[in-house]
């Protein structure tokens, strides 16, 4: 049965075969090009360099299936019958090439069927039919009868499920059925060529734009910021903040809600819903796009994608939704198809701070910064108030040392920040390790500023900072700021400042893992919180968990939420400084997690999660309960005089 | 509308000072000084844009002070204002209110402006002479302790509240053109980034002028007022109430630590019946101006 070759009047089936295929090619191009042209309303960004690891992770993201398979858990097990279906339509996609296309649309069917290995596909092929439609009952019984929280009501995604279940339908039609009735054969191609062209019109276009985003996605999955080209500046240049794998992120979104049902923000009644200001954008860009591309292009467009930028900023979403990210990455890491949300939130945070749109208390913490040098409103010279010792260290231009102490802004003006450099302090002398301080010379690592949004004043900060810590010679600088840790470590680079930076919690497990602490025995029961810029940011759960575990007598307990999926305390994103507007406080979300596991200590590695976490506690009334520690303080409580 | 913002860079007095044995002059202790914009000029200059951004116009931002006041400026154009202008001055140091505003009306005579913002008073010197001696010089009205302003461009009225005591507030109306002195709660300042102070910079649209030549154009003005001294406030004792004797020695130390328990005055127990007590109750909320 070869129905190409059957006439349909005067006009053979080759004929409307190949012409059906060319208007269908046409329409899905007419959506893709202008898709594509709308990439040009944000900057440029070089996103080619690494190829061999790109295509790598790639074609393991995406053949492998790691992309959903990476998340499944005894909760969402929805990763298995997506890979099922992915690669059973993988082996259909063979299958339509060869039978249809080859074989109908050429006419080659006996070339086809006289191919060895055409009996196993066709066999392989049925086996896969069946899978996918097994999977796709599931589907659609999980997305409207159990009805899980992520998945919102979407009638595409009904469309998508009947749609492919149809076309497996047609394909267990006997042959008998298919030779009596030709219509049925032209319906099933028909069906498979609107399928391509509904692809560029609904959120399954990700089976396209997906692999290309996994090979164009940034070298970490959590934590890679760009910065913005201003400081290039030529006068009069329009550079705008939104770079064009932004626009990119808005075609891979697979509206699958992973995002959403992890972000605290959301959870804490925000108005900030990652996957729905994903779709807000997209729909603004596709809506508007042709508009602004006119604008762009015309000579009055000085400036254009920054007021443009500014108005996705403040039209599309709304400006609280920007401003209620903490930045703790969990989108991040729950998506499939790596979209960069905190890099886009930042981009337009940029938008508003530069378009003179910051005041309250986010206008107060940046004056406070540009003005001080840090956030605290307190003077440079109060810098080292917290320092008791006559004797302290103090970098010296000279003098070589081991350890340079990064203290950082809280550990230095906070009374709950200055406990924790006190006690570092006191271990580093007990163990006699050559370290200094850099005292008032220290600035605020810039990181709030740069998350905030405020570039300018971070690369201000950061070349002070690289400047004044390059007149020492150390091998290391160590702090306990998570955040100092992971800015001064992977964006001090581009600045010009490359430094080897630890983290406290790891300059500890070293220093443990040689026996140089005598333990006493505290019988305490302790839980762990993973710090969201310790453990997504730079993958670093085990050394103080293995710290923890080197104390004889301590029960360490984790939460339900923890290392990957740590709940943030609310403090990153620079809204540690801000005024909190919305619903429950996410801190005192995180802590009641805490009071699940009903710990003696609660321990902690980052000051913003020490200090959150402890007012959460006040709040809650359980402070002779539950004590609220940094690890440094925790292990010189339980260690004897040291060796 | 053409709207002229008065603005001075001030020595941030948000954290602790000294005095300089030499000088007599209170400085930041510490040996960096950092500067900012005095906190009524930050208002005024919000106020100017908001109001040039509504109805169109320009803003003009004019400063008298040494060289590095020129940073002050930066931050206004980076904000939106569209001209600088910088009377740089080394020879008085801004210490004569009187000579600040002769030289500042010499430079705003020539702009044509409708109306001139400025800051009440300065947080470092503090004396709110400035708006008074520029509107005599200028021969314009003047509005001060304002702290709403609503600008009519097209009957040129400016209707402006003052701040009088205890919450009490004066609505004034005016003819443009007209010098407003503005308080500091008269808007919320925003913050002006560091890139855009930096394009500020690099677009360079300040003109300077010197103090010295325009006090000279008027005739030669020395300056009247000379600065002695400043000190900084002595630390004020405060008095503690004796706790009673006859009370425990950890009630006694709960007593000094939370500052005891006054008695207020009028206050009142009613008792009786409700009829009375409504009486007396309506009596002294009319007594407290609640009704």
């Amino acid at each position: 049965m070869i129905p190409t070759r059957d006439y349909f009047g005067p006009i053979p089936g080759f004929v409307i075969f190949w012409a059906i295929f060319i208007l269908a090619l046409a329409l899905f191009l007419l959506r893709a090009i202008k898709l594509t042209r709308y990439l040009d309303l944000g900057r440029n960004i070089d996103r080619t360099d690494r190829l061999f690891s790109r295509i790598l992770a790639a074609i393991n993201q995406t053949i492998l299936q790691r992309c959903t398979l990476r998340s499944c858990s005894k909760r969402d097990l929805s990763g298995i019958g997506h890979a099922v279906v992915f690669w059973g339509f993988g082996v259909f996609l063979l299958n339509y090439v060869l039978f249809i296309f080859i074989g109908g649309g050429l006419g080659l069917v006996d070339l086809v069927d006289d191919l060895i290995i055409t009996p196993w596909l066709r066999l392989i092929t049925d086996w896969a039919g069946i899978l996918i439609m097994a999977m796709l009952v599931w589907g659609a019984f999980r997305r409207y009868v159990t009805k899980p929280e992520r998945l919102a009501d979407g009638k595409e995604a009904g469309i998508i499920l009947l749609w492919i279940f149809l076309l497996m339908v047609f394909h267990f039609m006997p042959e008998e059925l298919q030779s009596s009735c030709q219509a049925l054969w032209w319906i099933h191609y028909c069906l498979i060529m609107g399928f391509f062209v509904y692809l560029p019109y609904s959120k399954h276009l990700h089976i396209l734009t997906a692999p290309l985003n996994l090979f164009f996605a940034p070298a970490r999955r959590v934590g890679s910021f760009t910065a913005d080209n201003i400081a290039s500046d030529l006068p009069g240049q329009d550079i705008g903040f939104l770079h064009w794998k932004h626009i990119f992120d808005l075609y891979c979104c697979t509206e699958c809600g992973r995002c959403q049902a992890s972000c605290p923000a959301t959870k804490a009644g925000t108005p900030l819903k990652p996957k729905d200001m994903v779709l807000k954008l997209k729909k603004y860009v596709i809506r508007n796009g042709g508009e602004l591309l006119l604008t762009l292009k015309s000579p009055q467009a000085k400036n254009f994608r920054s007021s443009l930028h500014a108005k996705l900023a403040g039209t599309s979403i709304e400006e609280e939704e920007l401003w209620a990210c903490t930045t703790c990455g969990r989108c991040q890491e729950e998506c499939p198809v790596l979209i960069e949300h905190g890099d886009r939130i930042v981009n337009l945070r940029r938008c508003l701070i530069e378009n003179g749109q910051a005041s309250g208390s986010l206008g107060n913490c940046l004056e406070s910064l540009s003005l001080l040098g840090n956030p605290w409103k307190r003077s440079p010279g109060e810098r080292i108030n917290w320092v008791l010792d006559r004797n302290m260290n103090y970098a010296q231009e000279n003098k070589r040392m081991d350890i340079l102490y990064w203290v950082g802004c809280t550990g230095a003006y906070d009374p709950k920040g200055q406990e924790i450099a006190k006690a570092m302090v006191e271990v580093l002398k007990t163990a006699g390790i050559n370290f200094a301080i850099l005292g008032v010379g220290e600035k605020c690592c810039g990181e709030p500023a740069r998350r905030l949004g405020e570039e300018g004043l971070f690369q201000k900060l950061a070349r002070d900072n690289i400047t004044a810590l390059g007149k020492y010679k150390f091998d290391r600088i160590m702090t306990h700021c998570p955040h100092c840790y992971n800015i001064i470590k992977h964006e001090y680079g581009e600045l010009g400042g490359k430094f080897e930076v630890i983290h406290h919690t790891e300059f500890l497990a070293e220093h443990s893992s040689k026996g140089n602490f005598i333990f006493k025995e505290p019988g305490k029961r302790v839980t762990y919180h993973d710090p969201c810029y310790l453990g997504r940011y730079n993958g670093l759960y085990h050394d103080a968990r293995s710290l923890i575990q080197a104390i004889p007598g301590v029960e360490l307990v984790e939460m339900t939420d923890n290392k990957k999926s740590a709940v943030c305390c609310g403090g990153g994103g620079g809204l540690f400084w801000l005024e909190w507007l919305a619903g429950e406080r996410i801190n005192y979300q995180r802590f009641a997690q805490v009071q699940e596991v009903s710990p003696q200590t609660l321990i902690t590695a980052c000051p913003f999660c020490k200090i959150l976490l402890d007012d959460a506690c006040r709040f809650r009334k359980v402070e002779n309960q539950i004590k609220v520690e940094d690890i440094v303080e925790f292990i010189r409580s339980c260690s004897l005089k040291q060796r | 509308m053409r709207i002229c913002v008065c603005v001075k860079q001030v020595l941030f007095t948000g954290i602790p000072f000294e005095i300089d044995e030499e000088s007599g002059k209170g400085l930041q202790k510490g040996s960096e000084r950092i500067y900012t914009m005095n906190r009524p000029d930050r208002s005024a200059l919000e106020v100017a844009i908001q109001l040039r951004n509504k109805i169109g116009g320009a803003v003009f931002a004019v400063t008298l002070g040494p060289s590095e006041a020129n940073e002050v400026l930066y931050a206004c154009l980076g904000r939106g204002a569209d001209e600088g202008i910088h009377i740089v001055d080394d020879y008085f140091n801004a210490t004569d209110p009187y000579l600040t505003a002769l030289c500042l009306s010499r430079v705003i005579r020539n702009l044509g402006c409708d109306l001139i913002l400025c800051g009440a008073g300065s947080c470092d010197s503090n004396n709110s002479q400035v708006p008074s001696i520029l509107a005599e010089s200028l021969d314009l009205p003047q509005i001060s302790r304002v702290i709403k302003l609503k600008c009519h461009y097209t009957s040129m009225t400016v209707r402006a509240t003052r701040r009088l005591s205890k919450g009490n507030r004066e609505i004034v109306e005016a003819p443009l053109p007209a010098v407003i002195g503005v308080e500091a709660a008269i808007a919320e300042p925003h913050y002006v980034s560091i890139h855009s102070r930096t394009a500020a910079s690099r677009r360079g649209m300040i003109k300077t002028h010197s103090s010295v030549s325009l006090l000279e154009e008027m005739g030669g003005q020395s300056p009247l007022l000379h600065e002695i001294r400043q000190s900084l406030p002595r630390p004020c004792p405060r008095a503690i109430i004796a706790p009673d004797a006859k009370t425990s020695a950890s009630q006694r130390l709960q007593f000094i630590m939370t500052g005891g328990i006054a008695a207020k005055e009028d206050s009142t127990l009613l008792e009786g019946e409700s009829e009375k007590t409504l009486d007396e109750i309506v009596k002294v909320l009319k007594r407290e101006q609640v009704i």
